[in-house]
């Protein structure tokens, strides 16, 4: 199957909350913007520390983060975060605040995904890689209102989008 | 950056019914405190053990993942697992992995 069928694949199995871009497109779209944070991954202890620094330098920004998104978004960045750590040499989350909520991009320096196996890894709870719960990306869909997946063989760049109000609503 | 995910580990109820009752945060930061504090049991003395989440602020897959571990590798020793959790935002998580559809409560 073509990166295209995969992408068309991945959408509707998503219901429109998951996309796969390719790099021209990924640049296309984000290497104009000058991100608020820069944090690095580099092991086990960022996972906490860079849920907690995000979550403090948005109490500030954001009036209304003290909503019951917060602890949702945070918990899919620290599964996202948690992938890094796990399965790639390391890499960085940048910081963005879009007007609907922050916006995360998670980008590794691993090998990539193996798009055979990314709908299984996407949607399917309980399967994994490497042994463990398998529920990462399934919390990561299910909280975050859109991701946006650009993964190569140089790693993967994860844009996770969030919507303050979408937790208000349910 | 000066933060730090703190978990703290207490048995509340020694053998036969052990309870650890889990404060703090569990994430693949902390796991390897509670990993420490379970291995110190003496297991042919334990009937059951309770994880107790009722005063844990945050806990993610891993963490859940860990539990679950416990929950599997003790039953091949006849030792029950029980979550005991009143927490709502621990207990939203929980539903979504569908640990309650796996252990008992």
């Amino acid at each position: 199957m073509d990166f295209q069928a995969y992408q068309q694949v991945i959408h509707v199995n998503s219901k429109g909350n998951l996309f796969l871009i390719g790099e021209a497109e990924y640049q296309a779209r984000y290497d104009d913007e000058e991100p608020l944070m820069i944090l690095p991954i580099q092991g086990k202890k960022d996972v906490a520390q860079i849920r907690h620094v995000v979550d403090d330098f948005l109490l500030e920004r954001i009036p209304n983060w003290k909503n019951p998104a917060r602890n949702r978004i945070l918990l899919g960045l620290t599964e996202a975060v948690t992938n890094v750590v796990k399965h790639t040499p390391g890499g960085q989350v940048l910081l963005y605040i879009d007007k609907i909520g922050p916006r995360f991009h998670v980008i590794d320096e691993g090998t990539g995904l193996e798009f055979n196996r990314l709908s299984c890894l996407l949607f399917a709870k309980g399967f994994s890689t490497s042994g463990s719960l398998g529920a990462g990306f399934p919390l990561m869909i299910r909280f975050f209102k859109q991701i946006l997946v650009c993964s190569s063989t140089m790693g993967t760049k994860l844009v996770l989008r969030s919507d303050l109000t979408q937790f208000l609503r349910s | 950056m000066g933060y730090f995910s703190v978990l703290k580990v207490m048995i509340t109820q020694g053998p036969p019914n052990v309870i650890f009752a889990l404060k703090g945060e569990l994430d693949l930061t902390t796991s390897r405190i509670l990993r420490k504090e379970v291995e110190k049991i003496e297991l042919d003395k334990v009937a059951s053990i309770t994880f107790s989440l009722n005063e844990l602020k945050f806990i993610d897959s891993t963490g859940i993942g860990q539990l679950i571990g416990y929950y599997r590798s003790f039953a091949k020793q006849h030792t029950s697992v029980y979550i005991d959790n009143k927490n709502a935002d621990i207990e939203e998580v929980l539903e979504l992995i569908g640990v309650r559809e796996i252990m008992e409560t």
